[in-house]
């Protein structure tokens, strides 16, 4: 799949004085699934917003194919786009939702007939037909609004938190689907969310933003491990702050720390010695929390692990230095 | 128990007039009494007859409908523009358009009147549509605004995104949106100028002359039960309006401004 390489270069978006993109460049390759990922108002939704071209840029390009689009209205842009809301057109059918964008390209009613069907199909959703949006469930509006974005075989697939209004079973049911349907059709799509796991778990690559700017951008489990800063670590997963230990900021992952008896200092290893606060249970794994005096540390176990510790129990909690995360300097 | 008592009464207050006037609209005698000493048609037959009632009946009807149209044409844009407000003043300037509401229909009319005149045009159906314009213009803004509102502002983006410029986008989707909103304004602004006479007397001529006008002139000058059966007409009328838009699109889901589900 050679279609669909996205650039964007020096692109600015600002509101009166608040910068809301500053300066991102972002490369996604031509079939790659990219998810931004950030809090919210770090600019993701703003920087997703700007390549369909419903925001103005101030400053910036971006390219399609090589194609400039800083210049184009988003009528002119042929992208395909979900909505958080899904914004299916509530006075269409189904199939004329799913059919507008042919409509809008002047495709023929029998190929355009067709063409509707097969994107039904893909999403699971033949028969549907003759529905309006306000008599699907939630789950089946969604994969409408993707079947609409579709249907015009666009180069590339914007979606904008499209599962935040799903319950957590459908969500997690629709991220694998999503994921699978973006493998099979090979196509460019990129991915706006607040939710780490949901963005680790579909795309091949993480771009984190933070405060309009794109901090790191790697696969998921290499933004996991090796988180580029301090926010980056401290956003993605959980993290135990390591402050005073070392000079500069310090983390370690809670998977990473071990529980042993106290003054069982091993080579290789640093530790603090405490009591145990705290046993919570969380299903597959148990969360240790332990009171080292002046900081709290948690360590997770695997549940299968054998019997935790005892709360109030003294334990050290120690962890390989080859582990641990120095950030130095501001 | 209570409650349907209530409900009784109001009924009771709001149907008797309407039912005398009904009655005595089939009376057989030449002038107005309660109860008549007979029933006929004659009275019917001569007002659907008499050009002096049905001209006016036909001028207010097309009056009606014409304000009702310019009212949409002013509103819906009006409508878009503060819904998606974002701009210095749009509180100030829904609150001026809506204002129409709290101003007395006579002290406008006497001011068209001297705005008319000073432009030389005096009164006419032209005056007559301007002045209707204004007062209905508020109905067809808070229905529509209320539907506007309501509107998912992504629909319009959707629409962009799928290769509808902002004309097509506005024709295809953001006016079949708002289509519940605009018949409800427009059933209000027709029913409000149909029965308006402040600006109307004023402002109608001998040609242009409206039905609520000829209805009051009837009046002044023959006490017969003419006007009841005037009055019957206009309520048959009214009626069937009512009944079409709810057979068509449902009354109550118009007035809640609700979609279709």
């Amino acid at each position: 799949m050679s279609r669909g390489r996205l650039e964007v270069r020096s692109l600015v978006k600002r509101y009166g004085s608040h910068v809301a993109v500053d300066d991102v460049d972002l490369d996604v390759d031509a079939g790659s699934f990219v998810a931004l990922l950030g809090p919210s108002g770090c600019g993701k939704t703003t920087l997703l917003r700007c390549i369909a071209g419903l925001v103005s840029v101030d400053a910036g390009a971006m390219r399609i194919d090589g194609r400039d689009m800083a210049g184009l209205p988003p009528w002119r842009r042929s992208l395909g786009m979900v909505f958080q809301s899904y914004a299916l057109f509530p006075h269409m059918s189904v199939a004329a939702n799913v059919g507008f964008g042919l409509r809008m390209q002047g495709i023929a009613r029998g190929e355009a007939g067709e063409r509707i069907a097969r994107a039904l199909q893909m999403v699971r959703m033949e028969g549907f037909d003759e529905r309006r949006p306000a008599e699907l469930s939630g789950g089946q509006q969604q994969r409408v609004a993707l079947a609409r974005a579709l249907v015009t075989a666009p180069p590339v697939l914007l979606l904008d938190e499209p599962l935040s209004a799903l319950d957590a079973k459908l969500r997690l049911a629709m991220r694998t689907e999503l994921r699978e349907l973006q493998r099979r059709l090979g196509i460019t799509t990129l991915f706006v969310t607040h939710d780490q796991d949901e963005a680790m778990a579909v795309a091949d690559r993480v771009a984190v933003m933070d405060q309009g700017r794109i901090v790191q951008i790697a696969e998921p489990e290499a933004v996991y491990r090796r988180p580029a800063t301090p926010f980056v670590a401290e956003f993605i997963g959980r993290i135990n702050r390591l402050d005073g230990l070392v000079d500069g900021v310090a983390m370690v992952r809670p998977e990473h720390v071990q529980l042993r008896a106290q003054g069982e200092a091993r080579d290789g290893e640093i530790g603090v010695e405490g009591r145990v606060v705290d046993v919570v249970f969380a299903g597959d794994r148990l969360e240790i929390h332990v009171d080292a005096g002046d900081r709290r540390l948690v360590c997770t176990l695997a549940a299968t692990a054998g019997k935790p510790p005892a709360i109030g129990s003294a334990v050290r909690a120690a962890w390989s230095r080859t582990e641990m995360l120095v950030y130095r300097g501001p | 128990m209570i409650r349907g008592a209530y409900l009784a009464v109001a009924g009771l207050f709001i149907l008797t007039p309407l039912v005398v006037v009904v009655v005595v609209a089939f009376t057989s005698a030449s002038f107005v009494s309660f109860p008549p000493p007979g029933f006929s048609l004659r009275w019917i037959a001569k007002v659907l007859a008499d050009p002096a009632f049905m001209r006016p009946l036909a001028n207010s009807v097309l009056l009606g409908l014409a304000a009702a149209v310019s009212a949409a044409v002013l509103a819906v844009p009006a409508a878009l523009a503060l819904a998606r407000g974002g701009f210095r003043g749009a509180a100030e300037i829904e609150s001026f358009l809506l204002s129409p509401l709290s101003l007395p229909a006579l002290i406008l009319s006497i001011a068209l009147l001297f705005y008319f005149s000073r432009l030389g045009m005096g009164a006419g159906f032209i005056g007559l549509l301007v002045g209707h314009t204004v007062i209905v213009l508020p109905y067809m803004l808070r229905t529509v605004l209320a539907v506007a509102r309501g509107a998912d502002p992504a629909l319009e983006e959707a629409a962009f995104v799928l290769g509808a410029d902002p004309w097509r986008s506005f024709l295809h989707v953001t006016l079949p949106i708002l289509r519940p909103g605009i018949v409800a304004g427009a059933l209000f602004a027709f029913l409000v100028s149909f029965d308006e006479v402040a600006v109307a007397l004023l402002m109608s001529t001998v040609s242009t002359m409206t039905l609520p006008v000829a209805i009051l002139n009837h009046v002044a000058n023959n006490y017969d039960p003419a006007i009841a059966a005037i009055s019957l007409i206009k309520i048959v009328l009214v009626v069937a309006v009512l009944m079409a838009l709810e057979l068509g699109f449902g009354l109550d889901r118009l007035m809640l401004s609700r979609r279709r589900p």
